[in-house]
């Protein structure tokens, strides 16, 4: 038997939001999803602090220095060791060995040497992740890059799903001239590869914008011309619903057509639009990668997750110096981050699955 | 009482045959449409063929003849003509099959994309093939394992797939297999086929080499595709209708393959005609990091070099494609789905 | 990640089995050269065959006969042989640098002088207005019709003719006249100049592209010829069957002829060239390698793959010294040799100051001597030079080659010398107290310079986008850091490669980066003398070029400079043209710099498999108007 005050609670009424917050509390992924990307997001804002070094600071004696070990011991602490550099003869490259001599202490939560507040700074060579060609950390350029990667390409998703859904609903549930309109529209907008479409853009934007507004507008642009894809997808499910009993029947009961969008074909479409954008966020990472190896996304000496994969696009890279591949687990954690977010939200917010 | 069902059908195959001959008529004025967008955004960046042609040449040789000599091909390719002036020229050309000669190459467009547009479609179908052969059925599996270890590894490595960028891997296969098996993949063919007349044999070489770049392009789409078609089968599996099937007494996989799949393909099928142009870019990108010679590499270099004869006939062909992958996509659509209806 | 691919990779390679090989290179069997055999086995056949004449009547009474004074050079080869090359544009301009140099006089392999080529004797008169020049007798096309005097005749004609978009070159032109052109008989040109014009011999040997110019295939062309086709309207089909990388069926000079082009140019076959004119020490006629099969690879990396693969015979450019490490280690399991030829760059990259900048406040400071030396002594050029060349080039001011033959005497040399140190040194301090010293002492909040004018000193870079080429990237950064010390606010742009040109050709820019490397200053003046709208003197080249009408007037020093060059036009002694040169030297050495430099001196690697014989182990690549390798004759290379 279940207690009077328990049914009251369950027919209480709960705001369609609340509840999909309920819903969405449950699914452990989900939450772990939202704070990883709260973690990367905050750590983007204030990247002055999270990185432990200059990420622009050239040094040529560290150049393609390996990824080096913190270690710990009772009596010093956190500390590092030094390096003994030596140059192959044949190469030309720097190599390096661990001193093990000669050991840096590791400083947590306090000012380094150039009076800056960092969360995790040495003098040694604490480079967690390696070096670049240049001697630069690549922990600390990842952390910068994340800047530009991970901002530039929300509102342009957040564009391109507003977009696509209102018109997409529209053209499927309203039929007739609108739709072909819409339709033909949809055609010739997205039948431009987007490529050479951001390429003639990228050249033709005004010389004085600095490589990020360039960017923003690009992003904004292409959005703008890709909600094709989304608007598609909601037309054929509207049409599906369009069909169904429930709709005939609303519309026989004498809704209108706003309540039955809203309140019968929007939350079927809901989980669909969910999923598109949430792949669209990666999508569009993905694309500044793509773009900025052709030299039309973020150039240097701006830097991105991009800017950090395309330099890392050789084979001596690939042979040598692997560790500069690293940025691509940022990608991959943002995007699965990203996934598991949508896929909670969409469990979350379509009641019927 | 035969009569009248056949006939129901005949008038439905009419209403289809009518809807498709509609859809190809109304597709012409969209393609004129972005022939004129195209060809103006081309000529949108700052200079023309030559201004670039000429910084090339000095770059290169540290010489650019005389101006005099220069000035006079801007005559001969019809540079200084208004852009109305340049796209009838184009456009004309069309009832002849000719398309423009292209000013990097020298040579005829149609002759310079017949050779390349095979190789191109080989590429494209093969992706489109790969992607959905691979995601329909791991997608189907994932969604009937919902939760449970299957379901998370292949989300796992569906998420892996869909990010890594295409450029990368292309490059790191290649110098994976290179390492590991000291096999050269690079192009499209061996030695010892390149140039050789068509026969069985090259056909195979082509495949061997055929399946880098195939495997690579389609990465991308196969992970999101599998993520869609998952979410889709989630949805279709808790309706009312399969509570239905299974309650009659249907075998799991029957209920799931038979009815569940049938339905959640659908918006994948609408998608196969925007898959279009995704794997295009993909193609042309790892086409142009492999060196293939295929129309990716082409395309790039005509809109940098602005050969707009070459470009817009190229970003025309493009657009056709896709606008027929949407009239298929639509076609398949409604023969997959009959509640849907095409004549409101 | 890593074991998704192989994964995949177990599961598709399996299925398909085994793979291929690496192309199979024709092997010729024996050890010794037969001196008796003058001609390639294949041609041998065909003459056999009847289908071509036999070898006296292909080659000229007097072939020129291919040097070989550089250490490499193993001796006469062996006939057959397909070499495997790659080319990263389908203009072909590395191979025309290695095949496609024919012209009627050449430069001698280390550009010290002339030599004859299809010519076998030129001569000018007293004061240098007409020169006279003797072309072998017997030199046939490669499709057998003799090359005559017509062939340079009827180019000339159609640089007359209006309807032609060929104009008289400016060596042509003397005090704005075209030359007057006249040939009494088939192996004779005769050149009349309204005025001295002692460097035309120089210009007929420069660089691949004029000799490809003036070399016509009359015969073949008069059916496309307007004035001898009366189905002909215009030049259109003419001038399109005239180039040679596109049209096999034009007949050609080269040792090496195109027979097919795939494609469009991806894929080129070359093949030996029957009437070939040049021949050994044995009178072997050249080349000794049959064929020739160059591929289009766009992408630098596929091309490090390529070499690692072993699938190149021999590669001269169009390989980048970043990957060195890689092809040093590759050498083996390649089946390879490395051979370190010679940039001959002065500056890797020169960075150019615009001498015309168009904000005049700008333009004030950098024709400020003390501005522009402050700017040189705040590079930091090791850094440069260990972060985008490992270490292997030489801090040095942006100077021309060095080999160059202006600097072969002792005066030369120790003047080169001095060229090379002006302003070379990493000295902050000095850097900081010249721009004092011009009055720029007031600084803004963030500690940069303000101009006379209160903004804050701020120079724009051009930088061509990274993914090209990355080092300029990286080069750009240093260099701005070294003037961000010194108070100077560098802005780094990096516009889509068209644009950046275009800058560059308008003057619109402030600084630029160029690689500089030129061998002869008689010929392509503009890195020390303003004669054409490019480099350090956009707008003042500009007005030298178009003889006033575009551009900015000289003025001061630039007309100085302008003076010495027109001088080095009319003068008849060499030894008095190389005086003057070196007067212009001491000008930026004593009023310069005029642009800045950074690091010089790059080794070019240079890939050569085992198999491949005779190659020079130094030489020289840098400009592309010396045509390197082809002055060193590489129809004498074989494979073995």
């Amino acid at each position: 038997m279940v207690e009077h005050s328990q049914i009251l609670k369950t027919n209480d009424f709960l705001s369609y939001r609340t509840l999909i917050w309920r819903r969405f509390r449950k699914n452990r992924m989900g939450i772990i999803a939202l704070v990883i990307l709260g973690i990367f997001y905050f750590s983007a804002v204030f990247a002055e602090y999270f990185a432990p070094y200059d990420h622009k600071e050239i040094q040529i004696h560290r150049r393609h220095v390996p990824p080096q070990k913190i270690y710990y011991n009772l009596s010093d602490g956190l500390y590092v060791h030094g390096l003994i550099t030596t140059k192959n003869p044949k190469t030309l490259e720097l190599e390096y060995k661990k001193n093990s001599n000669k050991t840096f202490p590791v400083w947590f939560l306090s000012w380094d040497l150039k009076g800056n507040f960092k969360l995790l700074h040495s003098e040694g060579p604490m480079h967690l992740l390696g070096t670049d060609r240049m001697g630069r950390d690549l922990l600390s350029r990842i952390i910068h890059g994340s800047r530009v990667s991970l901002t530039v390409g929300i509102i342009g998703v957040l564009i391109s799903i507003l977009l696509g859904s209102i018109l997409g609903t529209l053209s499927g549930y309203l039929g007739g001239w609108i739709d072909h309109l819409l339709q033909r529209l949809i055609e010739i907008v997205s039948s431009f590869p987007p490529i050479p479409l951001w390429m003639a853009l990228g050249a033709a934007l005004p010389a004085t914008w600095t490589s990020i507004e360039t960017y923003f507008a690009i992003t904004i642009i292409l959005s703008i011309i890709s909600w094709g894809g989304l608007a598609r997808e909601v037309r054929g499910k509207v049409l599906v619903y369009r069909e169904q009993d429930y709709t005939l029947a609303a519309l026989s009961a004498g809704a209108s057509n706003w309540y039955i969008i809203s309140r019968h074909l929007l939350p079927g479409c809901y989980s669909h639009i969910i999923v598109i954008g949430t792949l669209a966020i990666p999508f569009m990472i993905l694309s500044e990668t793509a773009l900025s190896f052709l030299g039309l996304g973020i150039r240097p000496p701006m830097t991105s997750w991009g800017v950090l994969l395309e330099e890392a696009q050789r084979v001596t890279v690939l042979l040598h110096y692997p560790w500069l591949l690293f940025p691509a687990a940022p990608v991959l954690i943002i995007v699965i981050a990203f996934n598991f977010l949508g896929d909670a939200l969409r469990d979350a917010a379509d009641p019927y699955s | 009482m035969a009569d009248h069902l056949n006939f129901k059908e005949a008038h439905q195959k009419l209403i289809m045959i009518r809807y498709i001959i509609y859809r190809l008529l109304v597709s012409i004025p969209t393609l004129l449409a972005i022939s004129i967008i195209g060809f103006g955004i081309i000529q949108l960046p700052e200079g023309d063929f030559l201004d670039r042609k000429i910084q090339e040449l000095e770059e290169m040789y540290g010489d650019s003849s005389s101006l005099a000599q220069i000035e006079g091909l801007r005559d001969r390719y019809g540079l200084d003509e208004p852009m109305w002036k340049q796209y009838f020229t184009w456009i004309s050309g069309f009832v002849v099959g000719d398309f423009g000669e292209s000013f990097e190459y020298e040579q005829e467009v149609n002759r310079l994309i017949w050779d390349r547009l095979l190789f191109t479609i080989m590429i494209a179908l093969g992706s489109l093939l790969f992607t959905y052969i691979v995601a329909i059925p791991v997608g189907i599996i994932a969604a009937t394992h919902q939760y449970r270890l299957a379901d998370n590894l292949l989300s796992f490595l569906s998420f892996i797939g869909m990010s890594l960028p295409g450029f990368l891997v292309a490059l790191g296969l290649m110098v994976f297999v290179f390492n590991s098996f000291q096999i050269p993949l690079f192009g499209l063919f061996s030695a010892q086929y390149e140039g050789a007349p068509w026969s069985w044999d090259k056909f195979l070489d082509l495949l061997k080499h055929l399946w880098i770049p195939v495997v690579v392009v389609g990465l991308n789409g196969t992970a999101g595709l599998m993520r869609i078609m998952r979410a889709n089968l989630l949805d279709v599996l808790g309706q009312q209708f399969v509570l239905t099937a299974r309650a009659k007494g249907l075998r799991e996989l029957t209920v799931v393959i038979r009815h569940a799949a049938r339905i959640a393909i659908n918006p994948l099928i609408s998608i196969l005609g925007m898959s279009l142009p995704n794997i295009l870019s993909g193609a042309t990108i790892v086409s142009i990091v492999l060196g293939l010679p295929t129309i990716g590499p082409l395309l790039l270099r005509s809109l940098i070099t602005e050969d707009i004869y070459l470009a817009s006939t190229l970003l025309l062909m493009f657009s056709l494609l896709l606008i027929i992958g949407n009239i298929i996509a639509d076609i398949l659509l409604a023969w997959a789905d009959p509640r849907i209806r095409f004549d409101k | 990640m890593i074991l998704i691919k192989y994964f995949l990779l177990i599961i598709i390679a399996s299925s398909f089995g085994c793979v291929d090989t690496k192309g199979k290179i024709e092997e010729i069997p024996g050890e010794f050269i037969n001196t008796l055999e003058k001609e390639a086995p294949i041609l041998a056949a065909k003459v056999r065959d009847g289908k071509i004449p036999s070898l006296s009547e292909r080659i000229p009474q007097n072939p020129l006969v291919a040097k070989h004074d550089y250490i490499g050079y193993e001796g006469p080869g062996v006939y057959g042989g397909t070499w495997r090359h790659f080319h990263n544009d389908t203009n072909l301009g590395p191979w025309k640098m290695i095949g496609g140099y024919v012209p009627l006089i050449r430069w001698n392999r280390m550009t010290s002088g002339l030599e004859p080529g299809l010519a076998e004797s030129w001569r000018f008169n007293e004061d240098g207005t007409e020169l006279t020049i003797k072309i072998r007798e017997g030199i046939r096309w490669s499709d057998g019709n003799y090359y005559t005097s017509k062939s340079f005749k009827s180019w000339y004609e159609l640089c007359l003719d209006k309807r032609h978009r060929f104009s008289p070159p400016m060596w042509c032109m003397v005090d704005g006249k075209p030359m007057k052109l006249e040939t009494p008989d088939d192996h004779t040109i005769v050149m009349r100049f309204s005025g001295p014009n002692w460097l035309v011999p120089l210009w007929l040997a420069t660089g691949f592209w004029w000799n490809e110019e003036y070399n016509i295939p009359e015969h073949y062309l008069k059916r496309f010829h307007p004035d001898y086709n009366p189905e002909i309207k215009d030049f259109v089909l003419y001038e399109k069957q005239n180039i040679t990388h596109r049209n096999p069926e034009r007949p050609s000079l080269w040792p090496w002829v195109i027979t097919s082009i795939e494609q469009g140019g991806f894929r080129v076959i070359l093949e030996r060239n029957p009437y070939y004119f040049v021949v050994d020490d044995y009178g072997r006629q050249l080349p000794y390698i049959d064929r020739v099969v160059t591929t289009l690879v766009p992408e630098s990396q596929i091309r490090v793959l390529r070499v690692l693969a072993g699938e190149v015979d021999c590669q001269f450019r169009d390989l980048e010294l970043r990957d060195l490490n890689l092809f040093v280690e590759g050498k083996e399991p390649g089946d390879y040799d490395i051979k370190m030829w010679e940039s001959a760059s002065g500056a890797e990259p020169a960075i150019n100051l615009n001498w015309s900048d168009n904000d005049l406040v700008l333009r004030g400071l950098i024709r400020n001597q003390r501005f522009r030396k402050a700017l040189a002594m705040s590079i930091d050029r090791q850094k440069v030079n260990e972060v985008a060349y490992k270490g292997l080039l030489e801090p040095q001011a942006a100077t021309i080659s060095q080999e160059s033959w202006h600097f072969l005497d002792e005066r030369g040399i120790f003047l080169f010398e001095q060229w090379k140190k002006t302003d070379a040194n990493f000295d902050l301090v000095k850097a900081n107290s010249l721009l004092d010293q011009i009055g720029l002492i007031k600084r803004d909040k963030e500690g940069f310079r303000l101009r006379p004018d209160g903004k804050r000193l701020s120079i724009v870079m051009d930088i061509p986008a990274a993914s090209h080429i990355s080092h300029e990237n990286d080069i750009g950064l240093i260099v701005a850091e070294g003037w961000r010390k010194i108070g100077i606010d560098v802005i780094i742009y990096t516009p889509p490669g068209a644009e950046l040109k275009l800058r560059r050709d308008l003057g619109n820019f402030t600084v630029h980066l160029h690689g500089e490397a030129e061998m002869d200053l008689f010929t392509y003046p503009d890195w020390v003398f303003p004669t054409s709208g490019r480099y350090w003197h956009p707008k003042v080249g500009k007005w030298y070029e178009t003889g006033g009408e575009k551009g900015e007037k000289p003025t001061g020093v630039m007309v100085e400079l302008l003076n010495i060059y027109d001088l080095i036009k009319k003068e008849k002694d060499i030894d008095i043209r190389h005086e003057l040169v070196h007067k212009a030297i001491k000008i930026h050495i004593e009023d310069g710099p005029f642009h800045l430099g950074t690091v010089g001196r790059k080794p070019f690697p240079v890939i050569v498999k085992n198999n491949f014989h005779n190659v020079p182990n130094k030489g020289i690549l840098g400009p592309w108007a010396i045509v390197g390798p082809a002055t060193s004759f590489p129809e004498q290379f074989y494979i073995q």
